[in-house]
């Protein structure tokens, strides 16, 4: 309850920020392309606020539940499906079996945090090689 | 003219490059796939990723993400080093099923050829250390 009424807090408080901050500025641009990228703008920088806000609200509530983080597990969607699934499955043993007992529920968080961010780099960064590596052999050799 | 020669030029360079890994007995393994082949022959029967992981921790001191390691059994199982097999799945990971891996011939020989290569190399290098520090 009070996580959902800090939540709801947070996304009235940056929708009002930002509308008038976005009010300000569309009166001060001059050209369409400005108040083009004035909007586009202030709409990503309030879904990037507010993701970040999200997941301090989930911190901050992080003693009520002992479940894994629920945008670490969006996050996880990232990695690739061949692995997805063990990855996840042995993130979620240690963190029911070890970590959560031993070391509570925060420490357990930032844990599955830390890994779901690492492993989403390396898988991520090694599929994009890959793919880079075979568009610039096949760009070359034709 | 160009592009043609190009291509065989490609299909040359593919054919003898497969040839070679044919005729090769096994690629050279490097530090870390050296440290996964022992986890793996270490935990025998129990050899999953979150095992492998804390044994490479636990044992060696060397910490690595998840992916690092999962991406490094990938290698090593598309080299012909270990196998793998998917296992039963367990109510504390979520319904998600294990996968267990298995080190094979090749992997034992490449394991033993880069072990031997190391002792030869840290033979006689103890006071060698001690001097140097």
């Amino acid at each position: 309850m009070k996580a959902k009424s800090l939540r709801w807090g947070t996304l009235i408080g940056n929708l009002l920020g930002f509308s008038f901050c976005t009010r300000s500025l569309v009166h001060g641009a001059t050209t369409p392309r400005e108040l083009i990228f004035v909007v586009v703008f202030s709409v990503l920088a309030f879904l990037v606020i507010n993701g970040f806000c999200g997941v301090l609200i989930e911190f901050l509530d992080s003693t009520r539940n002992n479940h894994p983080p629920r945008w670490a597990r969006f996050i996880a969607l990232m990695i690739p499906r061949q692995h997805r699934e063990h990855l996840l499955g042995d993130l979620e043993e240690e963190f029911y079996t070890v970590l959560v007992p031993e070391f509570g529920n925060f420490t357990a968080k930032l844990w599955y945090w830390w890994q779901v961010l690492a492993s989403v780099s390396s898988l991520f960064w090694s599929e994009v090689r890959n793919v880079l590596g075979t568009a610039l052999f096949w760009r070359i050799t034709r | 003219v160009c592009d043609r020669s190009l291509t065989v030029i490609r299909d040359i360079y593919y054919i003898v490059s497969m040839q070679r890994r044919r005729n090769k007995p096994h690629d050279p393994v490097g530090e870390f796939e050296t440290l996964v082949l022992m986890a793996v022959l270490r935990l025998r029967d129990d050899s999953y990723g979150m095992r492998i992981h804390r044994e490479i921790e636990d044992r060696a001191g060397r910490r690595c993400s998840l992916g690092a390691l999962y991406t490094t059994l990938e290698r090593l199982e598309k080299k012909g080093y270990v196998s793998s097999r998917v296992g039963e799945s367990t109510p504390e990971r979520g319904g998600r099923a294990k996968k267990y891996f298995k080190l094979q011939a090749r992997g034992a020989s490449a394991l033993r050829e880069a072990y031997s290569a190391t002792m030869k190399m840290a033979h006689g290098i103890e006071p060698l250390l001690g001097a140097a520090q």
